[in-house]
């Protein structure tokens, strides 16, 4: 026992103390943070530069229509809009599933030119100006272009987020168009077009954001997969680096192998646990800074449930996949071998990844259940369940019963695996001589 | 009581035996050599008397009882394959090699810099092993091995990558510890070397012991039938002499074997017939001499 915790010790006082440990913890969350946001914010190009947009309409009264939808954007963004133009665009563009504010996705800065010439010759003189990179994008809103209800858009912007906006104002305007030519007057077509609003509540009655609450039970599950990655792979590297400094047989002429799996897979899992202790601070500390509102707001997107059974899926988690990533550090000999080798233990992790997007879509279809409780892709599965929707306590209990079981397999074949390999050098062992190794008594 | 004992011992690896019904003994306070060329099954066999592997038959006793491993932390082993953790300080990793040897921290740390002082390395104590050269890093090794002050001491090939001067530094600290009256195994298939340290051997070779006792008793068993011959003049004595059985020519020295039953002082006077001779001694032959021989003779 002493010598377990003398190299679990060890193991995590190397780790925490390196820069490397210190960068990550600290950087992470932004990094998660930006990867989440910056591609949104680009997609909608916040405040980019301004754009220039070629109507060709049939006359001048429909494209300066166009043009105030388009550029409706442009006097909001001066003073403060009307309730009314705000109210307009929101349902339909909220199609954008990033979009966690009440405001309509800002459009960016717009020019729009109208033309009525929709002869060959102008359009070839257009097209040419789009390649000389003066005109972003050009509307063919051409008299039978509307007629048939079928526009064409040439456009060199490549952001989905701004087309699909500019799509949606079009059609804002042809229905305009089309309501007053049935004979409606402006208010009627407001009334007509102004779509209802909607407030989304979950069962308990409170008002969170269900996009809020989406990601508040898929960013802990992420950072279960990434951190069980990380430090699986930590410890299959750490293997491999005290057998290629052949420091291995120092540390077997005082010690067993044993302990020698058990004080790493220890002293690294311990790294990691100190690694998301930290992370959940820093994700508290906000909170306690945006003052007392805000705790509450927490508690609905990451319920207590999720906050308890993140660690116990992490060390069950942990503890199952560093066994195995321990045992191929053992069977390799180089980190080029073991790069090769690692992408066999982390295969359940991305299957179970990728299976927790069918399991959100059916959680109660029978691959949700039995992919919950198969000890391979439990961890990952039965949490993200947990944090999802309300799974029965007997699921959870056996789920874990299962994953502990596994566990308890994993270690035993994995020590006997671990026990031979580690001084075996040459040769990458094939399938039948580990299962021999596994049968050995000694 | 015997500080380690083996009986009978066996080790397969699979259809190839590195270590076949191998018994020896080894007395307390002693230098013993295992010696044998590359591949004899030296690792093998020292492997199972620190328990990194069991045999497959036959019998190990530590200190007198069957192996068990407490009895590690009066055992210090200096593996053949040397290795520290790299990004590790030197004093931490001597202390932490010194707890798992059973020692507390407070003392395993005082110890560490006794032995670095000794050993001339104290001002590199705070860096990391990385940053030290190969032989700091060989000494730290070393220390490693001896900070809690083994009774049984086991080293795989010593000395091996030393330059002179830190093998005479290790020398003089293996002479210090026998005199402390503390038991030495070394392994090592340069022989000279162990030649001046060892009380008794082991020889073996393909995993069988082929020659074992003390370096006394070994080379008496072969006699004083080599001569040394400084000389000058005509060296055509050596060819077609019924009592040379074979002879190495050095230069300005021969070593003559002598034929079996041959008299040295008849070798010595057709010599002095043909040229000057300025040196002509008996010597006992040399540990690489039996040993080929020995081998040479079981491989035959």
């Amino acid at each position: 026992m002493r010598n377990i915790f003398l190299i679990a010790q060890r193991e995590y006082k190397e780790r925490v103390r390196t820069r490397a440990f210190l960068i990550t913890t600290l950087l992470l969350p932004f990094l998660m943070i930006g990867m989440v946001t910056v591609p949104t914010l680009l997609m909608l190009r916040v405040g980019g530069e301004s754009r220039h947009i070629v109507v060709v309409a049939p006359d001048r009264t429909m494209g300066e229509a166009i043009r105030a939808e388009l550029e409706k954007d442009q006097a909001s963004a001066q003073e403060p809009a009307s309730g009314k133009d705000k109210s307009n665009g929101k349902a339909i563009d909220k199609k954008d599933k990033f979009d966690l504010s009440d405001d309509e996705p800002s459009f960016g800065k717009v020019s729009v030119d109208i033309e009525t010439d929709a002869s060959d010759t102008n359009r070839a003189a257009l097209m040419a100006q789009m390649r000389e990179k003066k005109v972003d994008m050009v509307i063919w809103a051409t008299s039978e272009a509307l007629a048939a209800k079928k526009i064409e858009l040439d456009t060199r912007v490549s952001g989905i987020g701004f087309n699909q906006i500019v799509q949606s104002r079009l059609n804002r305007v042809l229905r305009r168009e089309m309501l007053k030519k049935k004979g409606l007057v402006d208010d009627e077509i407001t009334a007509v077009l102004d779509p209802a609003t909607f407030e989304l509540k979950d069962a308990t009655g409170n008002g969170t954001n269900p996009m809020l609450k989406y990601l508040g039970s898929l960013i802990p599950t992420f950072v279960l997969y990434i951190s069980v990655i990380i430090y699986g792979a930590t410890v299959l590297r750490a293997v491999v680096e005290e057998k290629t400094s052949r420091i291995m047989e120092v540390m077997l002429a005082t010690v067993t192998p044993r302990e020698l799996m058990a004080g790493k897979i220890l002293g690294v899992g311990a790294v990691g646990l100190t690694q998301v202790a930290a992370w959940m601070l820093m994700s508290g500390l906000p909170a306690i800074g945006g003052g007392a509102s805000m705790p509450v707001q927490l508690k609905n997107v990451l319920p207590l449930t999720t906050l308890l059974f993140f660690p116990v899926f992490y060390i069950l988690g942990y503890a199952l996949y560093s066994c195995m990533f321990a045992a191929v550090g053992a069977m390799v000999n180089s980190e080029q071998e073991a790069q090769q080798m690692q992408s066999w233990v982390m295969m359940p992790l991305i299957a179970s990844a990728v299976l927790m997007g069918a399991l959100i879509q059916s959680p109660n279809s029978s691959l949700a259940f039995w992919a919950s409780m198969f000890p391979l892709t439990s961890p990952l599965l039965m949490f993200s369940r947990i944090a999802t929707q309300s799974v029965p306590i007997w699921q959870i209990c056996l789920s874990i019963a299962l994953l502990i079981g596994g566990i308890y397999v994993m270690i035993w074949i994995a020590a006997r695996i671990y026990r031979v390999g580690i001084l075996m050098y040459g040769k990458k062992p094939t399938l039948p001589e580990i299962m021999k190794w596994i049968k050995y008594s000694y | 009581m015997y500080t380690i004992e083996l009986a009978n011992v066996r080790k397969a690896y699979g259809s190839f035996v590195a270590v076949d019904d191998l018994s020896f003994k080894i007395e307390p306070g002693g230098v013993f050599g295992l010696l044998g060329p590359n591949g004899a099954g030296k690792t093998s066999t020292i492997r199972m008397m620190i328990g990194i592997t069991a045999p497959d038959s036959g019998k190990i006793s530590l200190f007198g009882r069957p192996f068990e491993r407490k009895s590690l932390e009066k055992t210090g082993y200096l593996p053949e394959e040397r290795g520290l953790y790299k990004k590790m300080k030197v004093l931490d990793h001597l202390v932490f090699l010194g707890q798992l040897h059973g020692l507390e921290t407070g003392s395993a740390r005082q110890k560490a810099i006794d032995w670095c002082e000794r050993l001339e390395i104290s001002q590199k104590m705070q860096n990391k092993v990385e940053e030290l050269s190969k032989g700091m890093q060989q000494k730290v090794q070393f220390i490693g091995a001896l900070l809690h002050e083994p009774e049984f001491i086991v080293m795989d090939e010593p000395f091996f990558g030393l330059d002179p001067v830190n093998a005479t530094l290790l020398k003089d600290i293996l002479l210090d510890l026998k005199k402390q009256g503390r038991t030495l195994l070394f392994s090592t298939h340069r022989m000279d070397q162990v030649e001046k340290l060892c009380d008794s051997i082991c020889l073996i070779n393909k995993g069988k012991a082929v020659l074992q006792g003390s370096l006394k008793e070994v080379k008496a068993q072969y006699g004083k039938n080599n001569v040394q011959i400084e000389y000058e003049g005509n060296g055509d004595f050596l060819e077609k002499n019924e009592l040379v059985h074979s002879y190495n020519n050095y230069g300005n020295h021969v070593e003559v074997r002598l034929a079996p039953g041959a008299d040295s002082q008849q070798l010595l006077r057709m010599v002095a017939d043909r040229s000057r001779v300025s040196k002509f001694e008996l010597m006992e032959p040399s540990l690489e001499e039996i040993f080929i021989e020995v081998v040479g003779k079981n491989d035959a």
